[in-house]
């Protein structure tokens, strides 16, 4: 009995999107069959590329959130949608899914389309093998963002923050490689010799060296470009840690807050510090350092609405005089 | 029935409601009144299970608003209902069709047509009113169990008011429907709600059948020979009073014979017995905490003079 109002709202959402996702199946075919092309710089010669179709993939996975979950940042929306007998987690369960239908929708089609691109080609006959292991691998990647960003997008409460907090957990985990590429690099001196490790933090530089190293291997380029295979299915793991906590996230959280300034404890109050410390770890510059704590302390001023913070974040403010005041950088 | 035992909630450090209690039959129309701002709407997304309420605070027949299965009972009217770009009559029905399987389409059909609402528009080009006339349609074809309405009358004409109130009438009376309307037309809700609850600063005030709350209050109309002055009635139980010339209008909580005893010994020329109407009795509870011991506020005061008396 249950189920059949899942089922029935899993319909009734992809209908909604019916245009929509003829729209993406057709780009994806589009790019897909234009995987080959010829290549006029370079002598006119046909060239097999997978830059577009990787391009779209990534926007795909940045753009989806914001598609399927848009419908919850309005107090409007939410005060007739969350009225309705289907569990609010449930709900973003279910747009969460469509958007995933979508995603799969473009990638099966993408990889359909270079198929049938590939298999009535001379020069790349043999680079079906390829082109799926890629699809596989850029997919898993792009679908392990789509699931972070919706993530992302879910901790906000109003349609502005959901874009800000997707750029912002995206760059969370590029802080962070970069923090530990500059601690390895700093041991040995000063060599950035393990890049694969500081490159997998960072899934669009993941999905880029796949795109890369499968056009080597189908061009048959001398010494392909080599990637870590593991950074994927790291990524999936992440993606799906992401779907509990949106699971989660929507099932605790108060509907009142729709509409209001992201104040969730996955959002700016300590986010912004995990983003912006590994930075102040690295760098040498104070006044950079300084400007990130006082940008940090109005911006916890603006969000509580006057000059009371928590404890954790006096705390936060705290590690941040520390860093500020440090006379090093971890990679001096 | 529904019960709300105990109720409070907050917005962030700001209590909005405080310990509300409240019982509705099976059958029965409750009218939700209260100033702007008194917490009907937080209410009323509490009681529909929108804002997560305490646990057993809320109960349909024992059952939470917080179960999907209870949420299926329960058809809301928000005061600013949901409507897309596109949103057209049809878009509607078929986001209604998904929850509530059972909505009828010749029902909801035939009041849009009856309400000459342009089918083929979107909800955008549409009039405030005009989208509540949408949703009222679906209500009635929904035909639920619980029917919560916030601001239910906003953006009506007359005549569909009119239709509106007859249709609950017939829906409680055909389906048992229970039904909370929130309004802050008090006129709407006189001659329709079995039942009533005046929200104000926090707490539900005063609650019970209409009859009742009416029932403690009298009105007369006097005429004396003489112009009267606001001091003549000082020392009497005066809910509202209105003088204009020779004429006033009075309201007492009293007993009619008591009041009119009181009344006939400032010997008026002329002295009438009228009904007391829900505005009038609810003015007069809302007036009384304004009022803090203070006479001049029952005197017509406006909302200014009203914010500095609390200040006060």
């Amino acid at each position: 009995m249950n189920d059949s109002y899942m089922v029935r709202y899993i319909i009734y959402r992809l209908r909604k999107y019916l245009l929509l996702i003829a729209g993406i199946a057709l780009i994806s075919f589009i790019l897909g069959n234009r995987s080959i092309i010829i290549h006029y710089l370079w002598n006119d010669e046909l060239n097999f590329s997978l830059h577009s179709v990787n391009t779209f993939m990534i926007y795909m996975a940045f753009v989806m959130p914001c598609i399927v979950f848009s419908l919850f940042k309005k107090p409007r929306n939410i005060d007739t949608l969350y009225s309705f007998g289907l569990a609010r987690e449930k709900m973003n369960l279910i747009h969460y899914l469509s958007g995933l239908s979508m995603i799969l929708i473009s990638d099966i089609v993408l990889l359909l389309s270079m198929l049938i691109r590939v298999s009535g080609s001379e020069k790349y006959g043999n680079a079906a093998p390829y082109v799926f292991r890629y699809i596989l691998l850029a997919g898993l990647t792009q679908i392990a963002v789509y699931s972070v960003s919706s993530f992302a997008y879910i901790v906000a409460n109003n349609r502005l923050d959901g874009i800000i907090m997707e750029v912002l957990y995206y760059l969370l985990p590029v802080s962070i490689g970069e923090l530990i590429a500059g601690i390895v690099a700093s041991g040995n001196n000063g060599l950035y010799d393990d890049m694969d490790v500081y490159r997998s933090f960072n899934p669009l530089s993941v999905m880029t060296s796949i795109y890369y190293h499968y056009e080597c291997l189908i061009e048959e380029r001398k010494d392909p470009f080599e990637i870590d295979y593991s950074a994927p299915f790291i990524w999936s793991a992440i993606g799906l840690i992401a779907v509990i906590g949106l699971y989660l996230i929507v099932k605790h959280r108060r509907a009142e807050k729709t509409g209001g300034i992201t104040d969730s404890p996955f959002g700016y109050p300590y986010l912004l510090p995990a983003i912006l410390y590994p930075y102040m770890l690295l760098s040498s510059n104070h006044s950079l350092k300084i400007t990130i704590l006082i940008v940090l302390i109005c911006g916890y001023f603006f969000g509580r609405r006057g000059l009371k913070l928590l404890k954790s974040q006096w705390i936060i403010v705290g590690i941040g005089l520390v860093l500020a005041i440090l006379p090093f950088s971890v990679i001096d | 029935m529904l019960e709300v035992k105990g109720l409070s909630h907050a917005f962030g450090d700001n209590v909005v409601l405080e310990n509300v209690n409240l019982r509705l039959e099976d059958g029965k129309i409750m009218g939700l009144v209260g100033i702007n701002g008194a917490g009907k709407s937080t209410l009323l997304r509490l009681i529909s299970g929108i804002y997560h309420s305490p646990v057993d605070c809320v109960l349909y027949d024992g059952r939470s608003p917080m179960d999907e299965a209870t949420r299926r009972d329960i058809f809301l009217l928000p005061d600013d209902p949901y409507f897309a770009e596109q949103t057209k009559c049809k878009d509607l029905y078929e986001m209604y069709k998904v929850f509530f399987p059972k909505l009828d389409k010749d029902v909801f059909y035939d009041m849009i047509h009856m309400f000459k609402l342009p089918e083929k528009k979107t909800f955008k080009a549409y009039s405030k009113g005009m989208r509540r006339q949408a949703y009222i349609a679906l209500a009635f074809a929904v035909s639920p169990r619980y029917m919560l309405l916030d601001e239910a009358f906003d953006g009506l004409d007359p005549l569909a008011r009119k239709f509106f109130k007859d249709k609950i009438k017939e829906l409680v009376r055909t389906h048992n429907t229970t039904v909370i309307v929130s309004s802050h037309s008090l006129k709407e809700l006189d001659d329709f709600c079995d039942e009533y609850a005046i929200i104000d600063e926090k707490h539900v005030i005063s609650s019970g059948t209409v009859f009742e709350k009416t029932f403690n209050y009298c009105k007369f109309l006097l005429a004396f020979t003489q112009i009267p002055t606001e001091k003549m009635f000082e020392n009497m139980p005066v809910k509202s009073l209105k003088i204009t010339g020779r004429f006033v209008s009075i309201v007492l909580e009293a007993d009619p014979a008591a009041a009119e005893l009181l009344l006939n010994r400032l010997g008026p020329a002329v002295m009438d017995k009228v009904d007391v109407n829900f505005e009038e009795a609810f003015i007069g509870d809302i007036d009384s905490r304004i009022r803090n011991s203070s006479r001049e506020s029952i005197y017509g005061i406006g909302p200014g003079e009203r914010e500095a008396m609390r200040h006060e």
